[in-house]
């Protein structure tokens, strides 16, 4: 009566989970990985995530299109990064401080205009998934195995995976990478050779956070097709913990949110499989893993030597 | 020695001079009438006042004119009948100024009253408070009222303030009823002004009331954004009409502009606050106005016997507050049709604001299969009390947190915020935080301080103690405190395993896979007694149905839940329930893979209505009010309170598209469980 | 010369670069005063100052950091702009400084294409870059490995990078902002031979230094600055130190230290196979064995980060020794808190003195008994005794000339030799029997660190034991009756300072182990 529950099944359920599950954290800890390279840090991801989720769902809510939806998210993502520039480095203000600050604001506007706005859950229609449909009977999808794993994600998250060969490659072979980390790692050297710290520094953040703001609206209008308060439950913070994990390279992060989310889907199907694991065990396991990667020593040594530090001309 | 004298010729010269310039009227006011003669009146307001001789001074700020025939104007024809009935302009003098848009203007209008020595000086508009409130406590002696508004300012230490309010949904509800029964084209028009206040209140109830009446009436509403903006009320009026509406209505004084188009038009006009009908006899079909008579008679009667404020005051259809006047050429049977509605407000069959709100049954239901389990009723009177609530997640997530809230909050809605104070701390996920929380709030003396999870339990015993005559209560668990040796801690259980055993037959009648899947928080809880159940009721219809059973570890992962619904999907699952905040996520998935879910805690509808087939709703009502009368009985902690199908503290919500012989079943298994004949036992997992 | 225009790095010569009555007003200080400074191509001109001279101002000016108020700068005669930077890499003037500019984690190429266009903007063309590199490197004869990252690289071999920089950059004209600062000796040799060669080939060179040896072994003309005016431009060959000491500090300065031949007394420290761990676990000192005599200075030479710190702060108690013993006058003190080891005779003069030797925003009277607040005559019960501490530190101002507007004022708002004045006259006033100072005459100018100098060898002759750690040979030479050297948190010999020739400690300062002498 019952359905059989092939190993293929499983392996296909965990995989196609995993990739599912690492969209949010990718375009998070992506936009991350460039703040840190020009060495700022900003811990208000999540506050970001929420708006980006918030205004991405509300856009969708109301115009039925998803595409302005993922545009209200980034133009509000933009916004929260030129705020969280403005404070920490035009200002100066500590980095962590106003990035706590920029996750609080965004955590509570985002609920207050829920409240308001909305007032209670609602669905709207986002992206759906892709079949790849190639002629009238044949898609991708029919493929054994690869197909339901790989051929059946919204086009947001296809676009959080290419995301990560485009940011290896400006990052290591464009000049704008090259002065991205050099600000992150030297800034009075890059200072001293014409390159403009500053702009770099803010072009990044608005960078990170517009893709902070594209990672809540995968939430709401991809993943999850809803919105609700604190909806991200410190996805951020995790994507932040995901850049250390992934020594601030871009196929470090993948591979740490790869292996977050392919861990988290494996709990899952552990708990379904009645495996005897305790489910308190089985939910510890992601968590655990990312602490053990990030106490590792060799990590902390590629970190970009300026991060968190301010930068003013003839400071030195 | 000197110094002394000196100070004190100078405050003698200082009392002197403000007996003088008080006149008359203050040389007996601040003189406080016997406690006796202070509780004989207040219950019966329309009677004139005992006192009398000196002139009773009434000042009034009005946002718009007295011949507004809406807001301003009803106050003023109810201070006219006061003064004519306590003896004309000699025993009570009315002054006013109109127009005070600007608050600022406002203020200092309000000082130059007080400074002048009226005795009640009232400020007509939500917009006024703050000022009030900072004018008030420089002038003990004046009493001030303000509205619509509940706050009189008492947690501020403002003694002072009268506040009073128009519960003008309800005659906002039977005028939809009215309007619908007008209606011919199916489409009825609302003009509001800004969507709060009492015009949000009135044009609430009066969609509601439509609807309840003709649920497919169609019920089109337009803020202008202003209260003084004829020309626009106007313009709404004739896109109203444009659109096909065939009864308009509209509140604050712009609908002036809309009436005079609706009778160019054609069209009926229901109005409300005045008596628009001279405006336009033939057309303004109803009004419901407001009288100010009973309130404001009542006020001055207080401030005579000394009491200057701290009163809240709410217009009711019961309380005569709303009177509701129909023109004598209305269609009779649609007014039978609409007194019959009110009647039932008055009565308290009906609850307005429960409508509004989606909570009762928006029209009468056909026959119930009776369960046997309580319907819930409203005690006649309960002892006014003030509840604040720590809760773990928010109050919009359809689920722990906002089943309390609504409840509490359908309380006072029922009983008044007089009787019902309550607040609340929303994301208290932090213990730490959360136990900083329930101290500041004990220390302003609520009286129960609800502690809404199973984590605050030590927190709880540790501070419990500490406040002898505060009530805590916390859950879900069954431990208050007896080891501890604490006496005012209440425990409460949902006992989810019973909603979760007839969610389970469901399930298993629904299920043609033979898997069902469950999306729980952490194994604990009223999430474990919610799993427990659900697999007893499936296996117990279908034996050999399979449950699979995923924890995410977390309450708030929404993103994880849909994994994880995903993940059941996947393996087989054709029925999905689950509980906690994080589930939304899940029901996301479920309406994308047409999977219907089985909801708990919350009512969670909206997200997916054709998905979400039955919901175990907590209606923590019971529960509350249990505690509430063990403290009337002195008992202030001690007990554990369990919310069952029984007792009314959970109840089982059916939606239409779930097959008849399913809910059949489900109601037999409800059945089963109050009357004991069903036993859960949880299965080893 | 050549007789072509042209550099060999293929760009055009500056023939003349002159600045002319540079002045830039800084809020209550005049930095530059119608300075009138110039350069030809071909010529290394040294520029020299104490510290706040006005050198670095001059300097920035030129390279584009700030802007002058007054004056003018003519390249090849024409008048030009320099607003940043930028402007003036595009007039052929590189800079190199005295902290290296370069990114640590980025190859050789990368940091020399860094800031630049690359031909296939916005993708990097390293190839292109790396060719060029090698080009450059073969005719100025400067080996670097373009696609070496700077982290793996020696820091001799970092100077060079820093100069491929700039020549990249095209520079012309370069100006070189104390280069040798953190070289070893044979390291500064190399960069001279460099700095020669590019001079031969038409380059135009300015040359900041402190070094009075340096600027007689490299320069073609030495401009003086005091005060921010210029007070007189010399030829090399035709002046002497002491002619140029005199023009710096406006009066003669003694460069031979009358320094007693003393015997030396009872050990008073000494140090048994001490090893110490930094917080990652590696070892940053090892095995170290020495003592210090009462009447008995002990020099510690090395290049910076080669243990120097550890070894002051593991015997401070600053720092937890992982093994071995430190004793002070018979007994063991290694694990002994600091504050112990100020009660017991030790004093320490730290190497950051804004960070650790004084607390920045405190007045100067209370950085004064910053040890000793909560004893007599300090203090009486738990209140401090005002007129007592304004007493001691009236006497040490006046005793040790430190210059301040009262005793009130921040110790921030002091001058670096003032500062360090301070935090002597505050040790040696607690009457030590050992001390440590550490680089205690960085940074501080010629007059302040003559009377440092002094200070240290009147205590010695009155018996106290000090171990003087210092990055200026000079200093070290000059000062100390024996000389320790250190090199990867080894001793590498101590030797007889007056038996000891620059070279050799040069070569022990590079690593190489020489036996230390008996006793």
């Amino acid at each position: 009566m019952t359905q059989e529950l092939t190993f293929a099944v499983i392996i296909i359920g965990i995989l196609h989970s995993g990739i599912r599950l690492a969209t949010p954290y990718l375009y998070a800890g992506l936009g991350e990985m460039f703040d840190q390279r020009a060495g700022v840090l900003n811990l208000g991801v999540d506050g970001i995530m929420l708006m980006g989720a918030f205004f991405g769902f509300y856009a969708v809510y109301q115009t039925g299109n998803a595409w302005l939806g993922v545009a209200a998210a980034v133009l509000v993502g933009i916004v929260m990064g030129l705020l969280m520039a403005v404070v920490s480095i035009s200002f100066q203000a500590e980095q962590g401080i106003s990035g706590i600050g920029l996750y609080m604001f965004g955590l509570g506007l985002s609920s207050l205009l829920f409240k308001t706005m909305l007032g209670t859950v609602e669905g709207v229609q986002g992206f759906s998934e892709l079949k790849f449909q190639i002629t009238q009977n044949f898609s991708l999808y029919d493929i054994p195995i690869i197909g339901p794993i790989f051929f059946n994600h919204s086009v947001l998250t296809y676009g959080a995976f290419l995301l990560v060969p485009i940011s290896a490659y400006v990052l290591n072979k464009t000049t704008w990478g090259l002065k991205i980390k050099a600000a992150g790692q030297n800034p009075e050297a890059a200072d001293s050779l014409g390159v403009n710290v500053t702009t770099v520094r803010y072009m990044t953040v608005i960078l990170g956070a517009a893709l902070a703001g594209l990672a809540g609206a995968s939430l709401s209008i991809s993943l999850l097709n809803i919105f609700q308060e604190n909806m991200t439950n410190g996805m951020g913070f995790i994507a932040v913990a995901l850049v250390y994990f992934g020594s601030w390279r871009p196929y470090g992060v993948l591979a740490g949110a790869l292996l977050f989310s392919t861990v988290n889907a494996l709990q899952l199907w552990a708990q379904v499989l009645n495996l005897p694991i305790p489910s308190d065990v089985a939910v510890m396991l992601p968590y655990l893993l990312t602490i053990i990667a990030l106490a590792m020593p060799f990590r902390r040594a590629a970190q970009p030597a300026a991060l968190t530090r301010p930068f003013t001309r003839g400071d030195n | 020695m000197k110094k002394r004298y000196l100070l004190l010729s100078l405050l003698l010269i200082v009392a002197l001079t403000l007996v003088a310039c008080g006149g008359n009227a203050a040389t007996k006011a601040p003189k406080p009438e016997p406690t006796k003669s202070s509780e004989a009146h207040p219950t019966k307001a329309s009677e004139p006042p005992v006192a009398s001789g000196e002139k009773f001074r009434v000042a009034v700020v009005l946002p718009s004119t007295i011949t507004d025939m809406a807001w301003s104007q009803a106050l003023i024809d109810s201070l006219k009948r006061i003064q004519e009935k306590m003896g004309g302009e000699d025993k009570m003098e009315i002054a006013y100024t109109e127009n005070m848009w600007n608050v600022t203007d406002a203020a200092s209008a309000i000082r130059d009253y007080a400074d002048g020595g009226y005795n009640l000086v009232i400020a007509h508009g939500t917009q006024y408070g703050a000022s009030l409130f900072e004018i008030a406590p420089d002038f003990p002696d004046t009493s001030f009222a303000w509205g619509t508004a509940t706050d009189t300012g008492k947690d501020k230490g403002v003694e002072n303030v009268f506040a009073y309010e128009a519960r003008a949904e309800q005659g906002g509800f039977v005028l939809g009823v009215l309007a619908s029964a007008l209606d011919k084209t199916g489409v009825l028009g609302v003009v509001g002004p800004v969507e709060a206040g009492d015009a949000k209140l009135y044009i609430d109830g009066f969609a509601a009331g439509a609807k309840y009446d003709k649920p497919d009436v169609k019920v089109n509403i337009s803020y202008t954004g202003s209260f003084g903006d004829t020309a626009l009320a106007a313009e709404a009026a004739n896109t109203h009409i444009s659109a096909g509406a065939d009864v308009l209505t509209g509140s604050a004084q712009q609908v002036v502009g809309a009436i005079g188009v609706a009778k160019e038009k054609g069209v009926l006009w229901i109005g409300t606050q005045s008596d628009q009908s001279s405006l336009a006899p033939d057309t303004v079909v109803a009004s419901q106005i407001y009288v100010w008579d009973g309130p404001f008679q009542d006020m001055i009667n207080k401030h005579m016997s000394g009491v200057m404020g701290g009163e809240t005051y709410a217009l009711t259809l019961e309380n005569g507050g709303l009177v509701l006047k129909y023109a004598d050429w209305a269609d009779k049977d649609a007014v039978a049709k609409a007194e019959q509605v009110k009647q039932m407000i008055v009565d308290g069959d009906l609850n307005v604001m429960d409508v509004i709100e989606g909570k009762a049954a928006p029209a009468m239901s056909g026959d119930e299969v009776s369960t046997g389990a309580t319907r819930f009723e409203y005690p006649a009177e309960i002892k006014p009390v003030r509840i604040v609530m720590v809760l773990p997640s928010t109050i919009t997530d359809l689920s722990w947190s906002q089943s309390l809230y609504d409840s509490v909050k359908d309380l006072q809605d029922h009983y008044g915020k007089d009787v019902i104070d309550f607040a609340y701390t929303e994301n208290m996920w932090n213990v730490t935080d959360a136990a900083a929380a329930l101290r500041d709030y004990a220390d302003s003396g609520y009286d129960i301080v609800i502690a809404h999870g199973a984590q605050y339990g030590d927190t709880l015993f540790e501070l419990a103690p500490d406040y002898p005559d505060t009530s805590f209560a916390w859950g879900t668990t069954t431990n208050f405190g007896a080891d501890e040796g604490v006496t005012n801690v209440f425990a409460y259980e949902p006992r989810a395993d019973q909603g979760g055993y007839v969610l389970g037959v469901i399930a298993a009648k629904l299920t043609k896979s033979g898997v069902v899947g469950v999306v729980g928080p952490i194994d604990a809880g009223d999430a474990k007694l919610h799993v427990d159940g659900f697999v007893a009721g499936v296996h117990a219809t279908k034996p050999d149905a399979k449950v699979n059973i995923s924890f995410t570890g977390n309450f708030g992962d929404t993103s994880l839940a849909a994994e994880a619904a995903n993940t059941q999907i996947s393996a087989g699952a054709d029925v999905l329930t689950g509980s906690a905040q994080q589930v939304v996520g899940a029901i996301g998935v479920a309406k994308d893979k047409g999977v219907p879910w089985l909801g708990i805690q919350g009512d969670q509808s909206s997200v997916a209505p054709d998905t979400v087939v039955a919901t175990d709703l907590y209606d923590w009502r019971p529960t509350i009010l249990a505690m509430i009368q063990a403290r009337s009985g002195g008992v202030l902690g001690g007990k554990v309170l369990q919310l069952t199908l029984a007792n009314g503290g959970q109840r089982m919500i059916y939606s239409d598209k779930l097959p008849a012989d399913v809910v059949e079943a489900a109601k037999a298994a409800e059945k089963g469980i109050i009357d004991g004949s069903i036993e859960i036992k949880a299965e080893p997992r | 010369m050549t007789n072509s225009n042209l550099l060999p790095s293929g760009l055009p010569r500056i023939e003349s670069l002159e600045m002319r009555n540079i002045t830039k007003r800084f809020p209550g200080v005049l930095a530059n005063d119608h300075i009138n400074f110039d350069v030809k191509a071909g010529e290394i001109h040294a520029l020299l100052g104490e510290n706040g001279a006005g050198k670095s101002t001059l300097m920035k000016i030129l390279y584009g950091l700030y802007q002058p108020n007054e004056g003018e700068i003519l390249l090849n005669g024409q008048p030009i702009e320099i607003q940043s930077p930028t402007d003036a890499i595009r007039h052929g003037i590189g800079m190199i400084h005295q902290h290296f500019m370069l990114v640590e984690t980025l190859t050789v190429a990368e940091n020399v294409a860094l800031g630049l266009k690359s031909p296939r903007e916005p993708v990097m063309d390293l190839n292109a870059v790396s060719a060029r590199i090698v080009d450059l490197a073969d005719k100025y004869g400067l080996q670097v490995d373009p696609k070496a990252v700077i982290n793996d690289l020696a820091v001799g071999q970092r100077q060079r990078v820093e100069i491929v920089k700039a020549l990249y950059r095209g520079a012309a004209l370069l100006i070189l902002d104390e280069p040798t600062a953190v070289l070893t000796p044979q390291e500064v040799e190399d960069l001279f031979v460099i700095f020669r060669q590019m001079a031969k080939e038409g380059h135009a060179l300015i040359f900041i230094s402190h070094k009075m040896d340096e600027i007689f072994a490299l320069t073609d003309r030495v401009t003086v600055l005091r005060d921010g005016k210029v007070i007189g431009t010399v030829q090399t060959a035709e002046t002497s130190k002491r002619e140029l000491a005199r023009m710096m500090v406006g009066r003669e300065v003694i460069f031979e230290r009358d320094k007693k031949p003393l015997p030396p007394g009872e050990v008073r420290l000494k140090l048994e196979n001490v090893n110490v761990r930094n917080e990652a676990g590696f070892p940053i000192l090892k095995d170290i064995n020495f003592e210090v005599r009462s009447n008995e200075i002990l020099g510690v030479a090395g290049v910076s980060g080669n243990g120097q710190r550890a070894l002051a702060e593991a015997i401070a108690g600053l720092q937890p020794v992982s093994s071995g013993k430190v004793i002070m006058d018979g007994e063991d003190v290694t694990h002994l808190p600091p504050a112990e080891m100020y009660k017991i005779g030790f004093s320490y003069i730290p190497e950051e003195r804004m960070h650790d030797g004084v607390i920045k925003d405190f007045s100067i009277s209370d950085n004064m008994i910053l040890q000793d607040h909560d004893r007599p005559p300090f203090s009486r019960g738990i209140f401090l005794n005002f007129k007592a501490i304004e007493q001691h530190s009236r006497n040490l101002v006046r005793a040790f000339r430190i210059k301040t507007p009262g005793l009130k004022t921040p110790v921030k708002n002091l001058s670096g030799g003032n500062i360090q004045k301070l935090i002597l006259a505050r040790e040696l006033a607690r009457h030590p029997r050992v001390l440590i100072a550490a680089q205690p005459t960085r940074g501080v100018d010629i007059g302040a660190t003559e009377y440092i100098h002094a200070r240290l060898l009147e205590q010695r002759e009155n018996g106290l034991a000090t171990l003087l750690i210092s990055e200026d040979l000079d200093e070290v030479t000059s000062l100390s009756d024996r000389i320790m050297v250190l090199y990867g948190g080894e001793i590498m010999g101590i030797v007889d300072a007056d038996a000891v020739s620059i070279e050799d400690l040069g070569l022990m300062m590079a690593g190489e182990r020489r036996m230390a002498p008996a006793g």
